[in-house]
């Protein structure tokens, strides 16, 4: 049997198949307790990135680990356990947290209420299909303000993230970014309408 | 997602080797992509970046709670109010709403899983329908799964005690009843964990997957996971471990 000091120097891959092989087996616990305190750094700071509160993303990272923690044996070891950790990480906050509108956004235009723009836009979103919004953004926005509003409205990062992902040094920061794309959006969608006779 | 965007073991491949010409142009015309990329390297850059205030008090409380967890022992940080109550933590806040979240709800969460929607949606809709939740008579067969949780083992969890392929291939989940649950329910998830569809909650102890609702889930290329989850006054409890659904 090995010593959890012993563990240390077992890939993180190698640790998950010890789990996975024998859930119950002596080494199971200390393997996974091993492996998952790896991702706890990570994990934390991923959440504390997304959610900004250091209590929820306390939470939202013990969540991150215990699904992994359950979800072990689903591991299949074809890809490096980093990514599935990752996928699991950015899950949870998916859950956890409320998409933004594609065209309005309380967190980067406070001056824009809902409702104040009922319109195309509405349906579109409401189908909920991404293949359709992808095609839009592809179409009347540049590479960075697709960049922008994607991390936004589907990867779910605040805006003060964003600003610093895409090093974004002007004063409003991707604020100023997200709103041109919306402008830009809003209009696209009022000539397209227009367009088809306004059905 | 179309057929050249990059899966997580592609971006996994290129965050590490960088793109290569196809990846590139690919990445191009691609925002999806593009930002799927950005945000994975920077999760990968986290461990370098520095400390934020407080992340020690918080990772000491993050370890001892993920200890108690998988030793199943009282967690001694977790202090008075604390969240962690030994149990999965998806009995809380936003993952708790996301659980109450209808069965037919689920299905679109399969944004990322676009070439098996009509599948599942198949197989969401045979589930609804043929779904037979019902105790049977019969003893439950101990096939090496049913036996005494080790000192080890975490405290909260619904024992599925036997999975059973019938001849025409409908696939029979039987657990072990939990103490002080109400009612159950199955989830299936895809493989990378987003759920994809929950059956009603029932009080029976066995849950019975139609053949044509297991050949639909089962025949994309990554596979479905079961879990079955224990609930009272309509929370979770407890739940099984994720079992791979069996493939014909």
């Amino acid at each position: 049997m090995m010593t959890s000091q012993s563990y240390t120097e077992v890939p993180d891959e190698a640790l998950a198949a010890l789990v996975a092989q024998d859930p119950d087996g002596p080494e199971a616990g200390s393997a996974a307790a091993e492996l998952l305190g790896r991702y706890s750094k990570i994990t934390y700071r991923w959440c504390l990135r997304m959610v900004g509160d250091r209590e929820g993303a306390l939470d939202l990272a013990q969540e991150a680990l215990l699904n992994a923690y359950r979800h072990l044996g689903s591991y299949r070891g074809t890809g490096r356990f980093v990514s599935w950790m990752y996928v699991i990480t950015r899950n949870c906050c998916l859950c956890a947290l409320r998409r933004p509108s594609l065209l309005r956004d309380d967190e980067a235009d406070p001056d824009e209420r809902a409702g104040d723009h009922p319109g195309p836009d509405q349906a579109l979103e409401e189908k909920d299909d991404e293949e359709a919004l992808l095609a839009l953004i592809r179409t009347h926005l540049d590479p960075r303000e697709q960049e922008a509003l994607w991390l936004r409205c589907f990867e779910q990062m605040p805006v003060d993230a964003i600003t610093r992902l895409l090093r974004i040094d002007d004063a409003s920061g991707a604020r100023g970014l997200l709103q041109g794309a919306r402008r830009k959006l809003r209009r696209a969608l009022e000539r397209r309408d227009a367009g088809n006779g306004g059905k | 997602m179309s057929e050249t965007c990059l899966d997580m073991g592609g971006l996994d491949r290129v965050a590490i080797s960088g793109p290569t010409p196809q990846d590139q142009a690919h990445l191009d015309v691609c925002p999806r992509c593009r930002t799927r990329l950005l945000t994975y390297r920077e999760y990968l850059a986290l461990p370098e970046e520095s400390e934020p205030e407080g992340e020690s008090v918080a990772m000491d409380r993050l370890r001892e709670r993920l200890k108690a967890e998988i030793h199943g022992t009282p967690s001694s940080a977790a202090g008075p109010g604390a969240k962690w109550r030994g149990v999965s933590p998806e009995d809380r806040g936003a993952a708790a709403r996301s659980a109450r979240e209808s069965w037919r709800d689920g299905l679109r969460r399969l944004r990322g899983l676009r070439g098996l929607r009509p599948a599942v949606g198949l197989a969401a809709i045979a589930l609804a329908g043929i779904l037979l939740i019902r105790e049977r008579p019969a003893p439950v067969e101990d096939h090496g799964v049913l036996r005494d949780r080790p000192a080890g083992r975490p405290t909260a969890e619904v024992v599925i005690a036997r999975t059973q392929s019938t001849p025409d291939g409908a696939v029979a989940l039987t657990w072990r009843r939990f103490p002080g649950a109400e009612m159950y329910r199955v989830v299936v998830f895809s493989a990378d964990l987003a759920e994809i569809s929950r059956s009603p909650a029932g009080t029976d102890t066995t849950f019975v997957l139609d053949s044509s609702a297991v050949a639909a889930l089962a025949q994309g290329p990554v596979g479905m996971f079961v879990e079955v989850q224990a609930l009272a006054q309509g929370d979770r409890i407890a739940a099984s471990r994720t079992m791979a659904l069996p493939r014909r």
